[in-house]
């Protein structure tokens, strides 16, 4: 059963109640709000996934609820919970669903050790995955979102989960985080996209979430063989350009953005060699999106055929 | 008499290279390092035996296939330095 499938009050009383179990790539979380902001975001941008129906075992038990105390008459906030265990201040109410996202996101990033996890979005087409490392303002969210409508599936746009021996890596595709410009960027260039409501003077300024594809959703247990690394970056008024990088340095880069290459010690090393010896890696500057699509077909038609 | 290096163990460094590029990892600091192919080459020596700062200066002459002179000599020094700050090599258990 999907999420959708479920009636708005049956819902809003489990997520109230007991709990959503909700699975996302490898992972099954157990989602707890009785907050009106997630239950709508969960029903807008969850609509596609699975539901378990009676999930013997959760990975993630995390809820989103109200803050106590004569604050909440006057500023009310939520907070965020693993387990029992709150790793934040609480946050304004009306952040309370991109707090939903980052808390499964920290949840992920800080407990998984079975595989090499890296902080990029991933997309993949015939079988070959993309791996677009980049810090923030990048351009990285705003490039993977187009992609994604345009040929691409996506894998997820934060954390990219290895399989230890570098074979392959899992999808794990949920929304994708889009801030400040890269909204009304993304709003006119997919009007087809669902996003959620803007969510404005968050840490990282306005926030809204993408929905993500269906397909990319359904095919949940499908991973991808990397393939390529690519290192993106928006600038203005740049002709899109695709050049080269050291492997090594790509290397050493990579292991800095990814959470757990020094847990993982030698495992992790040997994992990450694996994947930059089966990628090529380049850096990306780009200022169009439709070009950063065109340079991005030119890509996947490389070697074509290829398994 | 002057010290001498020797790489740490062989099972603890982890190697992987790619062209003209190397990174090498360390089991025992857990930390990754970038090396140019002159930095492998002296490491690799160490890893063949202990060196002191002239006798890793005649490994790296015969791999260039010429004798830089002074400027090796330094680079030697630095270079020993550099790796022994790392965790990579340490003193050779015949050293003074």
């Amino acid at each position: 059963m999907r999420l959708a499938d479920l009636a708005r009050d049956e819902l809003n009383r489990r997520l109230a109640g007991p709990g959503l179990a909700v699975r996302t790539g490898p992972f099954v979380f157990r989602a707890r709000t009785d907050v009106d902001l997630v239950q709508d975001g969960l029903a807008l941008l969850y609509a596609d996934y699975p539901v378990l129906d009676a999930a013997p075992f959760a990975d993630y038990h995390v809820s989103v609820l109200p803050s106590r105390g004569p604050r909440r008459w006057y500023r009310p906030q939520v907070h965020f919970a693993l387990d029992e265990f709150h790793p934040f201040r609480p946050f304004p109410r009306d952040h309370a669903l991109p707090l939903f996202e980052w808390g499964l996101n920290w949840s992920i990033a800080t407990t998984v050790n079975q595989y090499l996890m890296i902080h990029s979005a991933v997309i993949e087409r015939g079988g070959r995955a993309v791996i677009l490392p980049a810090p923030p303002g990048s351009g990285k969210s705003t490039l993977c979102a187009a992609l994604i409508h345009r040929g691409w599936r996506l894998l997820s746009d934060e954390l990219a989960l290895v399989r230890l021996d570098g074979s392959a890596i899992l999808p794990l595709a949920r929304p994708i985080s889009l801030k400040n410009r890269s909204i009304e960027i993304i709003r006119d260039y997919l009007p087809e996209a669902v996003l959620s409501p803007r969510c404005e003077g968050t840490a990282k300024g306005t926030v809204a979430l993408l929905k993500a594809p269906s397909e990319s959703v359904a095919r949940k247990q499908e991973p991808a063989r990397p393939a390529w690394i690519v290192f993106p970056k928006w600038q203005a008024g740049a002709e899109a350009a695709m050049t080269p990088r050291s492997k090594a340095d790509t290397f050493l880069k990579i292991g800095e953005n990814a959470f757990n290459y020094s847990t993982l010690g030698r495992t992790g090393f040997e994992s990450l060699a694996r994947v930059v010896d089966a990628c090529a890696c380049s850096d990306f500057i780009y200022s169009r999106l439709d070009d950063a699509v065109a340079h991005f077909e030119a890509l996947a038609a490389e070697g074509e055929g290829t398994p | 008499m002057p010290q001498r290096w020797i790489a740490i163990s062989a099972a603890d460094l982890y190697w992987r290279s790619w062209n003209d590029e190397t990174v090498v990892y360390n089991d025992l600091t857990g930390d990754t390092h970038q090396l140019d192919p002159l930095t492998e080459t002296a490491l690799r020596a160490f890893t063949e035996g202990a060196l002191d700062a002239p006798g890793l200066a005649t490994a790296m002459t015969a791999f260039l296939g010429e004798d830089p002179g002074a400027d090796l000599r330094t680079w030697c020094g630095q270079t020993i330095d550099r790796l022994a700050f790392f965790g990579l090599i340490e003193p050779a258990a015949d050293g003074p």
